[in-house]
């Protein structure tokens, strides 16, 4: 096998795996927290490397004594009928959002059942994933059979959700050119409560919606109440938004209660992170620091180089690479 | 020459994603507008032999030993969060309160002003003259 591509250190743990799945090429990271007090993998890393383990057939993972370097060899992903438990570190998005990138390239069509926590302030939680990050997908040309069904809420500490998620596989993805940002015609977004009163969800989206409504009218925010089996083992609430432009793409921003949190200032706050978001794509696009160094993993791991070009007049990058024609070799023919 | 110092600052996206050395991203961030969330570490040659000249305690804590051994062979350790979810400050989320500021997005919506080759009315226009 080809010679290990080393990293060192904890950061873009997840992407480093995934590319290393995705070419088949196996992966060192050293020095992982080796300056910390609690030195080593963390609890969340080591369950990763577990859904990994499920997911794909053949790899292997060498974690030395103190668990600061890993070796990752990896196999094919394999897909299937696949549970997990999360555990009540990260949020199911922590482990969805690299599966959905690895997903669609398995040798079967994927359908993963995941317990855990669904909406945290650290992660994606499952509302965006279901709302945006699935329609990005159909972009790509994976029209039917993705779906991410919510059954059961859980909120931090305790978690005690379960979200499933099934995905079919492709030969190829269609090449996407996305260029004109378009002007937002409609906010969609769910405000969900669970273990606390069913008024809370209301006064979220009241409170939104008065920031939201001196932009637009088209302003639809779902309330969803959970109760008894679907509403986890701790109280919680939260609100994502979804702004549409007329050349659809979706700009997102959600909010998670923290506790002693007021519903009202949940909803406030959410909705002034949308225009953040929105004024982001509209003047300088800082490209997010996960995607820089998502950009420069794709040059060592697969050999792609975009080409970045600079629109001085509206202040943004144009970003192009020839795609390398990436198959999906494990998936049968015909 | 703000405009020339903002094409410079474009044109050097590109060397500074793909190119690599020390505090690289550092500096991508900050020339996008943002704050860099590494702080480039001052060298501070003298911290090895503080910790040797505090022998009150017996036992001493090698806590940075790794990261000065780390540096000296000229390997980065980035330990960083791992969150694709973007942080943004409480400031920046504070300012969105006034509402001359709020009008700032107006023309983001379709409700906003459209560029002149694209507005209804003088697409209409010009349709029908």
């Amino acid at each position: 096998m080809a010679e290990p591509l080393r990293y060192s250190g904890a950061a873009y743990f997840r992407q480093r795996i995934v590319l290393s799945v995705l070419s088949g090429r196996p992966v060192r990271i050293d020095n992982i927290r080796s300056t910390e007090d609690s030195p080593g993998l963390s609890e969340y890393e080591a369950n990763f490397l577990k859904l990994i383990d499920k997911l794909t057939n053949g790899s292997q993972t060498d974690i030395n004594y103190t668990g600061t370097a890993v070796l990752f060899k990896p196999g094919f992903f394999a897909g299937g009928q696949v549970e997990h438990d999360c555990g009540t570190e990260r949020a199911v998005g922590y482990y969805l959002e690299p599966v959905i990138s690895m997903a669609p390239f398995g040798k079967a069509p994927l359908s993963l059942t995941l317990t855990g926590i669904t909406n945290s302030a650290q992660d994606p939680s499952v509302d965006v994933l279901r709302t945006v990050t699935l329609p990005t997908l159909k972009l790509f040309g994976l029209e039917d059979g993705a779906e991410l069904r919510i059954a059961r809420r859980g909120a931090p500490p305790l978690g005690g959700g379960q979200v499933f998620f099934s995905c079919p596989v492709v030969k190829q993805l269609k090449p996407v050119q996305l260029l004109e940002a378009g002007k937002i015609k409609r906010i969609r977004g769910i405000a969900y409560s669970t273990r606390v009163s069913p008024q809370t969800a209301n006064r979220i989206v009241d409170a939104a919606r008065s920031l939201l409504n001196t932009f637009i009218p088209d302003v639809y925010i779902y309330t969803d109440h959970y109760k008894g089996a679907e509403s986890g083992r701790s109280p919680g609430f939260a609100l994502s938004l979804v702004a549409e432009s007329t050349t659809g793409v979706l700009t997102s921003a959600e909010c998670a209660a923290e506790a002693g949190m007021l519903p009202e200032d949940l909803g406030l706050r959410t909705a002034k992170l949308l225009f953040e978001e929105i004024s982001r794509v509209a003047h300088i696009t800082p490209l997010h620091q996960c995607s820089i160094q998502f950009l420069r993993h794709m040059r060592d791991f697969l050999g792609v180089t975009f080409k970045i070009k600079a629109e001085p007049e509206s202040q943004s990058l144009t970003l192009t690479c020839i795609g390398i024609g990436f198959r999906n070799l494990s998936k049968r023919l015909g | 020459a703000a405009e020339a110092f903002k094409l410079q600052r474009m044109r050097n996206v590109m060397a500074l994603v793909y190119g690599s050395g020390l505090g690289t991203s550092a500096n991508v961030r900050q020339l996008l507008g943002g704050r860099p969330i590494f702080e480039e570490d001052e060298e501070n040659p003298d911290e090895e032999e503080d910790d040797r000249d505090a022998d009150d305690n017996l036992f001493k804590l090698s806590k940075n030993l790794a990261a000065i051994r780390a540096k000296r062979s000229g390997v980065r350790i980035d330990d960083s969060f791992d969150s694709s979810r973007f942080a943004i400050d409480d400031e920046d989320i504070a300012k969105w309160d006034d509402k001359d500021f709020r009008e700032g997005i107006r023309n983001r919506f379709v409700t906003g002003a459209w560029d002149e080759d694209e507005d209804a009315a003088t697409l209409l226009a010009r349709a029908n003259g």
